[in-house]
C-alpha cells in the first residue's frame, strides 16, 4: 500500500499535478471567478453506517423528518404552462396535485378528496382542467381549492364551505422548477438555495426546456444512487473508456454551506492516472471521437489545435458554433469551462445540476415508494428555449425498469448510455454489499467524497441527529 | 364496404393542441391536432364518459378535462388503471384543406 509521503491535515492533500483552477486560468478567457476559489472544507472522516441506507426504521424517520419538511423541486415550469394545467408529484406515500390557476399562480395540494380521500387526479396523470373535481362522488374544487359542487348537498348540512378549502402546501419557484414543501413553517426556499440563484445568474435553467426525461428504476437506496454522481473518484475504474479526455482525480470539490455542494470535473485534460504524455491534437481528436452528449463529431472539417492553443479552447469553440446553430443562439459570450466542463451542483436533498453548455443534465433521485432498497433516477436533458421564443413541449416521460439499459432510449447517445449503465449498474451490487458487510458502514475519502459526507450531515440535521 | 369519408372542417381552424367536436351519423368526435398531426377519436372518454373536447393534447396523449386520464390520440389506447378501455379511432384525411372523417369500420386485410 502507498501511503502519503508527507503529512498533511485531514483533507488537505491533493492529487499531484495541475490542480482544477490553474487549468481552467490556463484557458485564458474570463470564467466566473467562483468557478477557480475552492470552497472546501473538512468535515470528518468518521465512518457512515450502512443502515442508513438498509433499514426500514431510518426510511420511516426520513419520511416524517426529511420529505415532509424539505423543499424538494416537484415539475417545471413547462410542465403547467397554461391556467387548469396540472402535473402530479409523487414522494415516498405522498402525492401531490401541482396546478396552475387562472390567475397564473401555481398552488399545491394534497392529492386527496376531502370527501373519503380518494386520489382527485389518477396516478401517472396530466393535462389540463377547468377545475378538480373528483371521480368517486364528485366533490369538486375550483383550480384556487375552493369548493364549488358537492353531489345532494342537501346530505351533508355539517360541511361548511369555508372548512372545506383544498389544504395548500407551500409553493416556490427558481430556474424553471417548481418547489414544494409539505412545512407551513418551512423558511423560505431562497434560504435553502443558498449561493444558487447567485452562481446561476447567467446560467439561466428557466430559459430551458426539457428536451429529453427519462426515469429509470435503480436498485439501491436513493441516497446511494445519488452519491453515485456526487464524485469523479468512480471514473477510472468505472468508466475507463474516458480516462483520456476527463481530468477525474483533478477535480475540484466545493462545499456551499448546509444545502449546495459542487464539482467541476474538466473535460478535455488528460486523466492524471495516464503516465502517457498526449499532444493537444490527440487530446482534441479524442474528444471529437468521443460524443459525450449528442453527436459532435465534425465529418466535413478536421479540426486542428493551432500552435500555442489547447485541446479545451478548440472544442469548446466548436462546440458553441455547433450548438448556437442547433439552437439558434450565439453562446460565443461562454468560458470554456462554462461550455465543455462537467460543472455540477448538488441541491439537497436529491438534485444534481450542470449548467455548462455541453452537460444539458438535471438529476433527481426519490425512493422508489415506501421501499428503502430502490430508488426512482429522473434524468433530465434541459436545452436552450431558442431565439425565437417558442417553447417546445417538455418531453413525454420514458420508463426504464430495473433491468433495461439506456441504450434503450431512442435516439440515445451510445456513448452516454454506456456511462449511464456502468452508472447504475454497480448499485444493485452496492446495496447487497451494505446487507453482507461485517463492516459497519462505508469509509469515505477526505476530498473526493466529501460531498457525500455533507449530503449526511444535512440529512442527520433534518432528522435531529445532530 | 364504402370508405365514404365526410369533409367536417377547415383544416385552418384546428392550429396544434387544438381539437373540435362534430357529429357525423350519429358518431359524436373528436377533431384534433396533434403538433401538426390531425387525429380522430371518440369524443367520450371511456373511463367516465366525459367529453374530451378541449382536453391537453401533448406528445400525442390527449387528457380528458374531467379527471385526467391520458390516450394515444393514434392508436386510441389509454394509460393506467383508468385507461384500460381504448378510444375508437377514426379514419381521417386533409385534402385540399379541408379534414375529412370516415365512420366506416377500418377494412381488414
Amino acid at each position: 500500500m502507498n501511503h502519503p509521503a508527507e503529512i498533511l491535515p485531514p483533507g488537505a492533500a491533493r492529487c499531484p499535478g495541475p490542480s482544477t483552477a490553474e487549468i481552467i486560468r490556463a484557458d485564458g478567457d474570463q470564467p466566473p471567478a467562483h468557478l477557480t476559489e475552492p470552497s472546501y472544507q473538512f468535515l470528518g472522516d468518521a465512518d457512515i453506517a450502512y443502515a442508513r441506507y438498509t433499514s426500514r426504521a431510518f426510511h420511516e424517520l426520513e419520511k416524517d423528518k426529511l420529505w415532509t419538511k424539505v423543499w424538494q423541486w416537484a415539475c417545471r415550469e413547462d410542465d403547467i404552462p397554461g391556467p387548469g394545467d396540472y402535473f402530479l408529484y409523487e414522494i415516498t406515500d405522498k402525492s401531490v396535485i401541482i396546478v396552475r390557476t387562472e390567475s397564473g399562480a401555481i398552488k399545491a395540494y394534497p392529492n386527496a378528496c376531502l370527501h373519503r380521500g380518494t386520489q382527485l387526479k389518477p396516478a401517472g396523470s396530466a393535462g389540463r382542467s377547468k377545475n378538480l373535481r373528483c371521480p368517486f362522488h364528485g366533490f369538486t374544487w375550483t383550480l384556487d381549492g375552493a369548493l364549488s359542487d358537492v353531489p345532494c348537498r342537501w346530505d351533508f348540512p355539517h360541511i361548511r364551505d369555508e372548512d372545506f378549502q383544498l389544504p395548500a402546501l407551500k409553493v416556490d419557484t427558481w430556474g424553471g422548477f417548481v418547489f414544494i414543501n409539505f412545512d407551513q413553517d418551512a423558511p423560505p426556499l431562497a434560504e435553502h438555495l443558498g449561493v444558487l440563484p447567485a452562481h446561476f445568474a447567467n446560467w439561466d435553467l428557466g430559459a430551458k426546456f426539457t428536451a429529453r426525461h427519462v426515469r429509470k428504476l435503480l436498485p439501491a437506496n436513493w441516497k446511494a444512487c445519488l452519491e453515485a454522481f456526487l464524485e469523479s473518484y468512480h471514473v477510472l475504474e468505472t468508466h475507463p473508456q474516458g480516462v483520456l479526455t476527463v481530468g477525474d482525480a483533478n477535480s475540484q470539490y466545493d462545499i456551499y454551506g448546509e444545502s449546495v455542494s459542487r464539482f467541476v470535473h474538466l473535460v478535455g485534460y488528460p486523466s492524471p492516472h495516464l503516465k502517457e504524455t498526449f499532444t493537444q491534437q490527440q487530446l482534441l481528436d479524442a474528444l471529437l471521437g468521443e460524443g459525450v452528449v449528442e453527436a459532435i463529431a465534425d465529418e466535413d472539417t478536421k479540426l486542428r489545435v493551432p500552435p500555442g492553443g489547447t485541446a479545451r479552447q478548440v472544442f469548446a469553440q466548436h462546440l458553441q458554433q455547433l450548438f448556437g446553430k442547433a439552437y439558434g443562439k450565439d453562446f460565443s459570450h461562454l468560458s470554456v469551462s462554462e461550455t465543455i466542463d462537467a460543472i455540477e451542483y448538488c441541491l439537497f436533498p436529491n438534485t444534481c445540476l450542470f449548467p455548462s453548455l455541453l452537460f444539458p443534465m438535471v438529476y433527481r433521485f426519490r425512493p422508489n415508494g415506501d421501499d428503502p432498497d430502490s430508488c426512482i433516477f429522473d434524468l433530465l436533458f434541459l436545452q436552450p428555449v431558442p431565439d425565437s421564443g417558442v417553447r417546445p413541449d417538455p418531453a413525454e416521460v420514458i420508463e426504464l425498469d430495473f433491468e433495461q439499459s439506456f441504450h434503450e432510449v431512442p435516439g440515445f447517445d451510445p456513448g452516454l448510455a454506456t456511462i449511464y449503465d456502468q452508472d447504475t449498474g454497480n448499485l444493485g451490487g452496492q446495496q447487497r454489499g451494505f446487507k453482507s458487510s461485517t463492516k459497519p458502514g462505508q469509509t469515505l475519502g477526505n476530498y473526493q467524497e466529501v460531498r457525500l459526507r455533507q449530503l449526511h450531515q444535512t440529512l442527520d440535521t433534518f432528522l435531529g441527529k445532530k | 364496404m364504402s370508405n365514404a369519408f365526410h369533409s367536417v372542417l377547415d383544416a385552418a381552424e384546428l392550429p396544434p393542441g387544438a381539437s373540435k367536436a362534430v357529429q357525423i351519423d350519429g358518431h359524436n368526435i373528436l377533431v384534433g391536432n396533434s403538433a401538426g398531426e390531425f387525429f380522430a377519436v371518440q369524443n367520450r372518454c371511456t373511463h367516465q364518459d366525459s367529453p374530451l373536447e378541449g382536453g391537453r393534447i401533448r406528445n400525442g396523449l390527449i387528457a380528458c378535462p374531467l379527471h385526467g386520464v391520458m390516450f394515444d390520440v393514434r392508436t386510441g389506447c389509454g394509460k393506467g388503471q383508468m385507461g384500460r378501455v381504448p378510444l375508437r379511432t377514426y379514419a381521417l384525411r386533409v385534402v385540399e384543406g379541408r379534414i375529412e372523417v370516415s365512420v366506416d369500420m377500418p377494412l381488414t386485410a
